[in-house]
C-alpha cells in the first residue's frame, strides 16, 4: 500500500471510531431510563451550541487544509524539472512510450498525452503499488514529474475509463540504477 | 415572531391538495423503486463477474455497468427523493397548486423515457461509456456502439435532465406559493424568504409563519439545479448534433469541466431533498423541535453558492494549464466550505435525537442509521476533497466504496424511512410488518456497510475503478464482497414484499392479535433486539468475509507482482489457445490482443484489424510493429529486435488463411 494511502486508512479509521463513539452515545440516550429532555429550555441552549460547533468544524477544515495544501502535486508541489524526459502518449488501448534510459534517483519529467479519448496514466511500481497520476486529455498536454528512487520495471496503468479494453491498458517501462 | 417561538406546522387540511401530492408521490414510488431494483441486480452482476463467478464479456460488463449507474444513481435516487419531495412539502403545508402539478407530471414522464432510453441504449444496443460518459469516449467506441446510439443515448440523458429542470421549476412554483404566507409580493423576496432569510432578516422576509426548515433545502437544490442542468444539456444537444454531423465537436476539457458543473450538484440532488426528510421527520419521533440556529440559514446560503463552485473536486488531476490547476486548487476551500453544510445538519439532528422520546421503528431506526452512515462516507468524503490525499485515490475503488455508502446508506436508508413512515398515510393502511422492516434495515446497513468498507480498502490498496477484471491480488476481498452482496439483495426482497403487502391492504397476524386484543402492540424493536440482530449480523458477515477470503487466497497462485501486467494479455490467459512460443509470449505480454482478434492466441480484440486468416507476410509484420502505422503505435522502444522478429513470425504464421 502507498504510504499516503496507508497514512488516509490509519487517519479514517481513528476518526470513524470516535464518531461510533459519538454515535452510540446518541443511541443510548434515547433508551436510557433517565427522565427525557423537554422541549422549552434545551432546545433554545443546544441551538445556540451549533454556533459553538460550526466554529469547531471551520477550524477542524481549516487545519486539515493548511496542513495538506503544500502537498498538492502541482503548482509549486511539482517537484524539479529533471534532464531526463519521457514522452508518453495515450491511445485505445496501449501507452506509446518515447523514453531513452532512465535511471534511478533523478527526476523523470513526463509529457502526458492522449491521442484520442481521456485516459489516466498512473505508474505502479512492480509490486502493484501505485506512485502517482495524471489524467491524459486529448488535445491537452499534461507534465507531470517524479523522481524514481529505486531501479526496476515500474508499470502504466490506465485509471481512467476509455472503453472495453480499459482494463487492459498496460505497459512496462524499466528504471536503471544510477 | 422569532425562529424560536412556533409550533410545528400543521398541513394544510384541503383534502384535494393533498390527494395530488399523494398520488405523485406515489408514482415516483412505484417508478423508482422498480428501477431500484433492475438497477440492484446489475450491481449485483458486476461484482459477480469481477469475483469469476462467471465471466461476463468486457463489453456486457461495460454496457452494464453504464446502465446501473445512471440507473441506481438518477433512475432510483435522484427520482424517489424527487418523488418524497411532493409528499415533505404536502406534509409542511405546501399545495402543489395547478402549475406546481403539471410541471410535476411532466417530470415524471420524462424521467421514465429518458431511464428506458438509456436502459435500450446500454443493455439493447451496448453503449458502454460509463454513466459520466466521458467526452469523446460516446465516438470512440472501438466498435462497441455506433454515433447512432450515441445519439439516442444523448437524447436520453437530455430527457432525465429536463425532468430534473421541470422538478426545479414545480418546487420553486410551490415554495414561492400559497404555502410560504408570505407578506411580501415580489418573486425573489419570495425566493430569499424560502431559502431561509427569514431567520436572520425577519422583518426583510416576513412570512406569517417561519419557514419549515425542509424547504430550504428544496429552494437551494431547485435553484442549483437548473444552473447546473442547463449546460450540460447543450452538451447532450451538441453530442446529439455531432453524431449526424461528425464535423462538429468539443473540447475535451472544456466537456469535462461542464459535465462536472452538473456531476456534481447532482450528487446533492440526491442529499439536499433527503435532508428535507430529515428535517421533517427526525424532529416529530423526537418529539421535540428540530434543535436549529439561525446559523442553520447561513449554512444553507453557503450551500446554494459553494454547490455550483465545487465542480474541479472531480478533476483534481486534471491540470494541463495554470488556470485549471487554479480552479481546482480554489476548489478545495470551497468543498471543505461545503461540509459545514453537512456538519450542521448532522449537529441538529443528532441532538434533536439526543436524549429525546425517541420512537424506535423499523422508519426511525433507518432516520438513524441513515445519519451514522452520513457521518462515516462524509468524512470519506473528506478524503476525496483533499487533493493531496486525492491523488492517491483518484479513480480507484475508494471513490465507489464512498459513493456507494452516501447513496445506498444515507439516501437510500432515508428512501426507505420515508417508505416505511410514509407509506400508511400515503396509502390510507397500516404498514404490512414493522418487524419485517426493521430486519431489512438492519441487514441493508451491516451488508452495505461492508461492502462499502471492502471497495474502500481495494481502493487504498490501489485497485483501479471500472475494471471489468480487477488483478488477481486482489481476488480475496472481491470473493469476500459476494456474500455480503448477497444478503443485501435478499434483504431488499424483504422490502418490496413489506411495500407490496402494505399496498394491497394486508396485516401480519401480529398486528391482527393486537388490534382484536386492543392493546397497543410491544416495542417491536427493542434495544436488546436491536443489539442481538447487530451483532449477529457482523458475526455472520465476518464469517462469510473471512470464507470468501480464504477462497480467494486458495485460488490465488499466480505471484501478486504480476497483478496488473497480467491483464493485458487479456482473456488468452484462461482461455489458452495454442502451443506456448516465444512469439505468442510476446503478442499476449505486448497487449497486442487488447486491439486485434487471433484466434490461435485467444484474443478477441476490435479496435484494429482481425488478424485472423488475414495472410501477412513476416516482414510487413515486422515493420508495422516496430514503426506503427495509423492509430497503431510503434513498439520499437518497446520491445526488443528480438522480440519483434518472434511476434511477427508467430502473426505471420497464425494468420495464415
Amino acid at each position: 500500500m502507498n504510504p499516503t494511502a496507508l497514512a488516509i486508512a490509519i487517519a479514517y479509521a481513528a476518526v470513524c471510531l470516535v464518531a461510533a463513539v459519538v454515535l452510540l452515545v446518541v443511541w443510548r440516550s434515547t433508551v436510557s431510563p433517565r427522565p427525557r429532555r423537554q422541549d422549552t429550555t434545551d432546545t433554545a441552549r443546544l441551538a445556540r451550541g451549533e454556533k459553538a460547533w460550526f466554529a469547531i468544524a471551520v477550524a477542524a477544515l481549516g487545519v486539515l487544509l493548511l496542513a495538506t495544501i503544500p502537498f498538492i502535486p502541482y503548482g509549486r508541489g511539482a517537484g524539479s524539472p529533471g534532464d531526463q524526459t519521457v514522452r508518453v502518449e495515450g491511445v485505445q488501448f496501449a501507452w506509446v512510450l518515447d523514453a531513452g534510459r532512465l535511471v534511478a534517483g533523478r527526476p523523470v519529467t513526463f509529457d502526458v498525452r492522449s491521442r484520442d479519448v481521456n485516459h489516466g496514466f498512473a505508474v505502479y511500481n512492480s509490486d502493484d503499488v501505485m506512485l502517482f497520476q495524471v489524467q491524459a486529455i486529448p488535445d491537452h498536454p499534461h507534465e507531470v514529474r517524479y523522481t524514481f528512487r529505486k531501479p526496476g520495471t515500474y508499470q502504466i496503468v490506465c485509471l481512467e475509463f476509455c472503453g472495453v479494453n480499459h482494463h487492459r491498458m498496460i505497459s512496462t517501462f524499466e528504471v536503471e540504477p544510477r | 415572531m422569532s425562529a424560536h417561538d412556533f409550533a410545528p406546522a400543521e398541513p394544510v387540511a384541503d383534502p384535494a391538495e393533498r390527494a395530488v401530492a399523494r398520488r405523485l408521490t406515489m408514482w415516483y414510488l412505484v417508478a423508482s423503486t422498480a428501477i431500484f431494483l433492475v438497477a440492484g441486480i446489475l450491481g449485483a452482476v458486476l461484482r459477480g463477474s469481477q469475483a469469476d463467478i462467471y465471466r461476463l464479456g468486457d463489453d456486457a460488463w461495460y454496457a452494464v455497468m453504464t446502465a446501473h449507474g445512471l440507473g441506481a444513481f438518477v433512475g432510483w435516487g435522484a427520482f424517489a427523493v424527487m418523488g418524497f419531495s411532493w409528499w415533505v412539502m404536502s406534509e409542511v403545508g405546501f399545495p402543489m397548486g395547478r402549475a406546481g402539478a403539471r410541471l410535476a407530471w411532466a417530470a415524471f414522464w420524462l424521467m421514465v423515457a429518458g431511464v428506458a432510453g438509456v436502459v435500450v441504449t446500454t443493455l439493447g444496443f451496448g453503449f458502454g461509456g460509463s454513466w459520466v460518459f466521458l467526452y469523446p469516449l460516446p465516438f470512440n467506441s472501438a466498435g462497441q456502439w455506433g454515433d447512432a446510439t450515441t445519439a439516442v443515448f444523448s437524447a436520453s440523458v437530455l430527457l432525465a435532465g429536463l425532468s430534473i429542470i421541470a422538478w426545479c421549476l414545480a418546487v420553486l412554483v410551490v415554495v414561492t406559493g400559497p404555502g410560504l404566507r408570505s407578506r411580501s409580493g415580489s418573486a425573489w423576496n419570495r425566493l430569499g424568504a424560502a431559502m431561509g432569510f427569514g431567520f436572520l432578516a425577519p422583518r426583510r422576509f416576513p412570512t406569517e409563519r417561519p419557514v419549515p426548515y425542509s424547504v430550504i433545502p428544496l429552494t437551494v437544490i431547485a435553484i442549483d439545479m437548473i444552473i447546473a442542468t442547463l449546460p450540460l444539456a447543450v452538451l447532450l444537444v451538441v453530442m446529439i448534433v455531432q453524431a449526424i454531423e461528425p464535423g462538429v465537436s468539443v473540447d475535451p476539457l472544456l466537456a469535462k469541466n461542464v459535465l462536472w458543473w452538473f456531476g456534481h450538484p447532482v450528487v446533492y440532488l440526491l442529499l439536499f431533498p433527503a435532508v428535507a426528510i430529515y428535517y421533517l421527520l427526525v424532529p416529530r419521533y423526537a418529539q421535540r423541535r428540530l434543535v436549529a440556529g439561525d446559523i442553520i440559514a447561513v449554512g444553507w446560503t453557503i450551500a446554494v453558492i459553494a454547490n455550483v463552485l465545487v465542480w474541479a473536486h472531480h478533476m483534481y488531476m486534471d491540470y494541463p494549464n495554470g488556470i485549471q490547476a487554479a480552479i481546482n486548487t480554489a476548489m478545495e476551500p470551497m468543498t471543505f466550505s461545503l461540509t459545514l453544510v453537512s456538519a450542521l445538519s448532522l449537529y441538529s439532528l443528532l441532538f434533536t435525537m439526543f436524549r429525546s422520546r425517541w420512537v424506535w421503528n423499523a422508519a426511525t431506526t433507518a432516520l438513524f442509521l441513515g445519519i451514522v452512515s452520513w457521518l462515516l462516507s462524509g468524512l470519506s468524503g473528506v478524503v476525496n476533497a483533499t487533493i493531496s490525499f486525492n491523488a492517491f485515490v483518484h479513480n480507484t475503488l475508494w471513490v465507489v466504496g464512498h459513493f456507494h455508502h452516501m447513496a445506498l446508506l444515507n439516501i437510500g436508508l432515508v428512501i426507505f424511512a420515508a417508505v416505511y413512515a410514509f407509506l400508511p398515510k400515503l396509502t390510507g393502511r397500516a404498514l404490512y410488518s414493522d418487524r419485517l422492516g426493521s430486519w431489512h434495515i438492519w441487514l441493508t446497513f451491516w451488508a452495505g456497510t461492508a461492502n462499502s468498507v471492502i471497495w474502500l480498502i481495494q481502493g487504498l490498496d490501489g485497485a483501479p475503478r471500472r475494471f471489468a477484471v480487477l488483478p488477481r491480488g486482489y481476488d480475496g476481498l472481491t470473493a469476500a464482497s459476494v456474500p455480503v452482496i448477497a444478503v443485501l439483495a435478499l434483504a431488499q426482497l424483504l422490502f418490496v414484499w413489506n411495500m407490496v403487502q402494505t399496498i394491497r391492504g394486508r396485516t401480519t397476524a401480529a398486528a391482527r392479535r393486537e388490534a382484536l386484543a386492543g392493546v397497543t402492540r410491544p416495542r417491536p424493536t427493542s434495544a436488546a433486539l436491536q443489539g442481538g440482530v447487530a451483532v449477529l449480523t457482523i458475526a455472520l458477515l465476518g464469517a462469510m468475509g473471512a470464507a470468501g477470503w480464504a477462497a480467494g487466497r486458495a485460488g490465488d497462485e499466480a505471484p501478486r507482482a504480476s497483478g496488473f501486467a497480467a491483464l493485458a494479455a487479456g482473456p488468452a490467459v484462461s482461455e489458452p489457445g495454442g502451443p506456448p512460443s516465444p512469439g505468442r509470449e510476446v503478442f499476449l505480454s505486448a497487449g497486442c490482443g487488447g486491439c486485434h482478434t487471433l484466434s490461435a492466441a485467444g484474443t478477441t480484440g476490435t479496435v484494429g484489424p482481425a488478424l485472423d486468416g488475414a495472410g501477412l507476410a513476416q516482414p510487413a509484420v515486422a515493420d508495422v510493429v516496430a514503426n506503427g502505422r495509423g492509430a497503431m503505435p510503434a513498439f520499437a522502444g518497446r520491445l526488443s529486435p528480438a522480440e519483434i522478429r518472434a511476434v511477427a513470425a508467430y502473426v505471420a504464421e497464425s494468420s495464415r488463411p
